[in-house]
C-alpha cells in the first residue's frame, strides 16, 4: 500500500503541490486528474525521488519510500516523460540489459515485445522510432521487470486506440493481480477501462 | 547473469562498437588541449611575474591569496555543476531505477571528476606559487605546490559530494568551504612564507598545523566511505551535472557555445518561471527599461559574479601595464554588457519579435540598449580607473563592447567555408567568422584607444555603436530611419537631392 501524506513542493517561491495526501491500496489503479499545472507530474516525480519534496512523508507497506534504497528500486516502476535512451543499443538490448539488471529471464523480453506490437522494431535503434512507439518502448520496461507499484505520468499521450484499448487491459489486469497503480491521466475511457479510482488536483500557484 | 554483469556486458558491447568512432580522438584532444593552455597558462604567468618583479611588489602580499581563493572557488564551483557524481539521462532512465549497486555505476565518472580536480589544483599551486615567488622558484616549493594544489583540489571535490548526498545542507556546505579555504589558503601562506623568509601571519602555526591535521583526517575518513556515499545519492542531484556533461562533450565537439547556452537560458527560465507576476510597467519605451533593469536585478548573482572579474583587471593593469589592463577591461566589460544585454540580444536575433509590438523596432531597440550600454560603461570606468588607465579609455571600450554584443546578433552562420594553411593546419574561414564576428570589433577599439587619445577612441566606439545597431535592425525599418535622416538633412540646406529615375 502506498501512502502519500502531507507532500508539500515548491519551486523557487510559487507552491505547486500543497498538503496532498493520497492513498493506493494493494489491487487498487488511482488515477490523478486536473488541469494542466495542478501538480500532478509533479507528484509523481517526488514520489519515485525524481525530484526533492519539501515535506512530506512517502510510505510503501510502511516503509519510507526512497529510491536510494535498492529494495524500493526493486518494487516501484516509474515511467514519466524523461524520455531518454543509450543511442546505440537497440530496442530488444535495452530491455534485455533492464531484465537482467532486475534478475529476469530474457525470455520477458520477447513477450513485452510481442505484446507491445514491437517484435518488429526489436532491432532497430530507439531514436529511429516514432513517438507512439517510443511511448510503447518505454511501456515496455514494465513488462520485463517485477514491480509491486506501478508509477505512470499521462501513459495515453502519443498511443494510438489500439494501445490505449491495450494500456487499459493491462492495468486492470494488474489491479486483478494485487499490484498498485498511479497515473496522471487525462483520458476518462483509459480510466474506465482500467477501473480507476479518480482522485481530482486543483492548481496551487502562490 | 546478475544486474551489474548485464550492465559490463552492455557497457563492452557499446564500447566495442564506438571503437570506430572518434571518442577517443576526442579525448585525445580534450587532453592535449587542456595541456596545452595549462602550459601556456603557466608560462605566460611566470613571465609575466618575471618581467614585472619590481611592479608585483605592492600587490605581492595580496595577490597570491586573491589568486588561491579564486582558484579554488572556481574548482568547487566546477564540482558542484557536475555533481562531482553524475549520470547520463540514459543511465538514469535505463540503469539507475534497477536494485544494481549505484555505487559501482557512478564510481567512473566520480573518479574521472577527481582526476579532474586534483589536476586544476595542481596547475592552481602552480600558477600561485609562481605568483608568490616571481624571482625565482625553489626545488622544494616547485614539487610541493602542485601536490598541496592537488590535495586541495581532492578535498574540494569530496566536499561537494557531501552537499550532493544530502549530509551536508547547500548553507553548510558554503560555511565548511569557506573555513577550508582558509585552511588552506593559511597552509599554503606556511609553505609560500617559509621560503621566502617572511614571519607568518596570526593566528599562528600551532592552529594552523592544528586546522591542516583535522582537514587531513576529515578527507581521510571520506575517501574510505566514497562508495557509501556514492550509494546515498539521490538521482534527481545526478541529472544536472549529467546534462552540464553532455552539453560541454557536444560544444567541444561542435566548436560551438550553443549547446551550452541553451542550457544556460533553460534553467534561467526555469528560475523565471518561479517569480511571482511583475508589475506592469506600462508600454511606454521607459516600461521597456525598467523590464530590462527588473531582468539583471533578478539575476543578480550572475552579474555579480562577472563583476568580480574587476579586480583582476586592476591586477593585470598593474602588473602588466596599461595596454594590457585595456584589453582585459574590454574582456571584462564585454562579458558584463554580455550579461546585461541578453533581452537585446534576443530582441534583435528574431525578426518574429519586431512584428508583435506596436512601438517602432528603432525606438525599442534604442530603449534595449540602455542597460547593457550603462553597464558595460560603468564596468569599463570602474575597470579602467582602478587598473590605473584613463577614464577615456574606460567609457571607450565600454562602448565598443556593446556594440560587439550587437554586432554578433548578426553574425554569419556557422559553416565551414572556404579553408586557409596555417602553420596550426588549415583554418576553416567561415568558423572563425562565425567565433569572431563582434569581437574584432571589440579589439579594434580596444587597440584604437591604447594607441590614440581616449575621446577620440570613445568618439570612434559611439559611431560603432550607432552603426551596428543600425545594421542589426531589418531592411524594411532601416530604409524609412535613413530617408527620415535624409530627408532631415536636406531640410537643412545640407547636400542634394538624389535624382529620381
Amino acid at each position: 500500500m502506498l501512502i502519500v501524506n502531507h507532500l508539500y513542493k515548491s519551486f523557487g517561491g510559487v507552491l505547486i503541490v500543497e498538503d496532498l495526501s493520497l492513498r493506493v491500496d494493494a489491487g487498487e489503479v488511482v488515477a490523478l486528474t486536473g488541469m494542466n499545472g495542478a501538480g500532478k507530474t509533479t507528484t509523481l516525480r517526488c514520489i519515485v525521488g525524481a525530484e526533492d519534496r519539501d515535506s512530506g512523508d512517502i510510505s510503501l507497506d510502511g516503509q519510507t519510500l526512497d529510491e536510494r534504497d535498492p529494495e524500493t528500486r526493486r518494487r516501484v516502476c516509474a515511467l514519466l516523460d524523461d524520455w531518454a535512451w543509450f543511442s546505440d543499443m537497440t530496442v530488444r538490448e535495452h530491455l534485455i540489459m533492464f531484465a537482467q539488471a532486475h534478475g529476469v529471464e530474457d525470455k520477458a523480453v520477447e513477450a513485452a515485445l510481442l505484446d507491445l506490437g514491437l517484435i518488429q522494431l526489436a532491432d532497430r535503434l530507439p531514436g529511429t522510432l516514432s513517438s507512439g512507439q517510443t511511448r510503447r518502448f518505454g511501456l515496455a520496461q514494465a513488462l520485463v521487470r517485477p514491480w509491486d507499484v506501478l508509477i505512470l505520468d499521462e501513459p495515453e499521450q502519443r498511443l494510438d486506440g489500439e494501445g490505449r484499448e491495450w494500456l487499459g487491459r493491462y492495468l486492470r489486469v494488474c489491479a486483478e493481480a494485487d499490484r498498485s497503480v498511479l497515473m496522471a491521466s487525462h483520458d476518462p475511457e483509459l480510466q474506465q477501462a482500467s477501473g480507476a479510482r479518480v482522485i481530482p488536483v486543483s492548481v496551487t500557484g502562490r | 547473469m546478475n544486474g551489474v554483469d548485464a550492465l559490463k556486458s552492455g557497457q563492452a558491447d557499446r564500447e566495442a562498437r564506438s571503437q570506430q568512432d572518434p571518442a577517443s580522438g576526442d579525448t585525445y584532444i580534450v587532453a592535449v588541449g587542456v595541456l596545452v593552455i595549462g602550459a601556456m597558462l603557466v608560462s605566460s604567468v611566470a613571465r609575466g611575474f618575471a618581467l614585472k618583479a619590481d611592479v608585483l611588489v605592492p600587490v605581492a602580499g595580496w595577490f597570491p591569496w586573491m589568486l588561491t581563493v579564486a582558484w579554488m572557488a572556481g574548482i568547487l564551483q566546477l564540482c558542484r555543476a557536475l555533481g562531482p557524481a553524475f549520470a547520463g539521462r540514459d543511465y538514469v532512465r535505463w540503469v539507475l531505477p534497477t536494485p544494481i549497486d549505484r555505487a559501482r555505476v557512478l564510481r567512473r565518472n566520480f573518479w574521472l571528476t577527481s582526476t579532474i580536480c586534483a589536476a586544476l589544483g595542481a596547475l592552481g599551486g602552480v600558477v600561485v606559487l609562481i605568483a608568490a615567488m616571481p624571482t625565482g622558484v625553489t626545488l622544494t616549493a616547485g614539487i610541493l605546490a602542485p601536490l598541496v594544489g592537488a590535495a586541495a583540489g581532492l578535498a574540494l571535490h569530496q566536499l561537494a559530494l557531501f552537499g550532493q548526498q544530502r549530509w551536508l545542507t547547500p548553507g553548510r556546505t558554503r560555511n565548511l568551504a569557506g573555513a577550508l579555504l582558509v585552511a588552506a589558503c593559511v597552509l599554503a601562506t606556511i609553505g609560500i612564507r617559509r621560503r621566502t623568509g617572511l614571519e607568518l601571519p596570526p593566528p599562528g602555526t600551532v592552529i594552523v598545523a592544528t586546522v591542516g591535521v583535522i582537514v587531513l583526517l576529515i578527507y581521510g575518513w571520506s575517501l574510505t566511505q566514497t562508495r557509501n556515499w556514492l550509494r546515498r545519492i539521490p538521482v534527481s542531484r545526478l541529472i544536472p551535472g549529467g546534462d552540464l556533461s553532455a552539453a560541454v562533450s557536444g560544444s567541444a565537439i561542435m566548436l560551438d557555445a550553443e549547446l551550452l547556452t541553451i542550457r544556460s537560458d533553460r534553467q534561467l527560465l526555469r528560475q523565471h518561471a518561479s517569480f511571482a507576476m511583475r508589475a506592469n510597467v506600462g508600454p511606454t519605451l521607459l516600461g521597456f527599461v525598467v523590464r530590462d533593469l527588473t531582468g539583471c536585478v533578478r539575476r543578480w548573482t550572475v552579474v555579480a559574479s562577472r563583476l568580480a572579474l574587476v579586480p583582476g583587471v586592476w591586477v593585470v593593469g598593474s602588473i602588466f601595464g596599461p595596454s594590457m589592463g585595456a584589453f582585459c577591461c574590454a574582456a571584462v566589460t564585454y562579458v558584463v554588457a554580455s550579461t546585461a544585454g541578453s533581452k537585446l540580444r534576443t530582441w534583435l536575433g528574431s525578426s518574429a519579435l519586431w512584428r508583435v509590438f506596436p512601438q517602432h523596432p528603432t525606438k525599442i531597440t534604442v530603449a534595449l540598449l540602455a542597460v547593457p550600454a550603462v553597464a558595460a560603461v560603468g564596468t569599463g570606468l570602474l575597470s579602467a580607473v582602478g587598473g590605473g588607465t584613463k577614464a577615456d579609455v574606460g567609457i571607450a571600450v565600454g562602448l565598443a563592447a556593446t556594440a560587439a554584443i550587437v554586432r554578433r546578433t548578426y553574425r554569419p552562420p556557422l559553416t565551414m567555408g572556404a579553408m586557409i594553411a596555417s602553420p596550426a593546419g588549415p583554418v576553416p574561414v567561415g568558423l572563425m567568422l562565425n567565433v569572431s564576428y563582434g569581437i574584432d570589433l571589440l579589439v579594434v577599439c580596444a587597440a584604437f584607444s591604447v594607441v590614440s587619445n581616449g575621446v577620440s577612441a570613445a568618439i570612434c566606439a559611439a559611431t560603432c555603436l550607432a552603426w551596428t545597431a543600425y545594421r542589426a535592425l531589418p531592411g524594411g525599418i532601416k530604409r524609412p530611419v535613413f530617408r527620415r535622416a535624409r530627408d532631415r538633412f536636406l531640410r537643412m540646406g545640407l547636400g542634394t537631392a538624389p535624382r529620381r529615375r
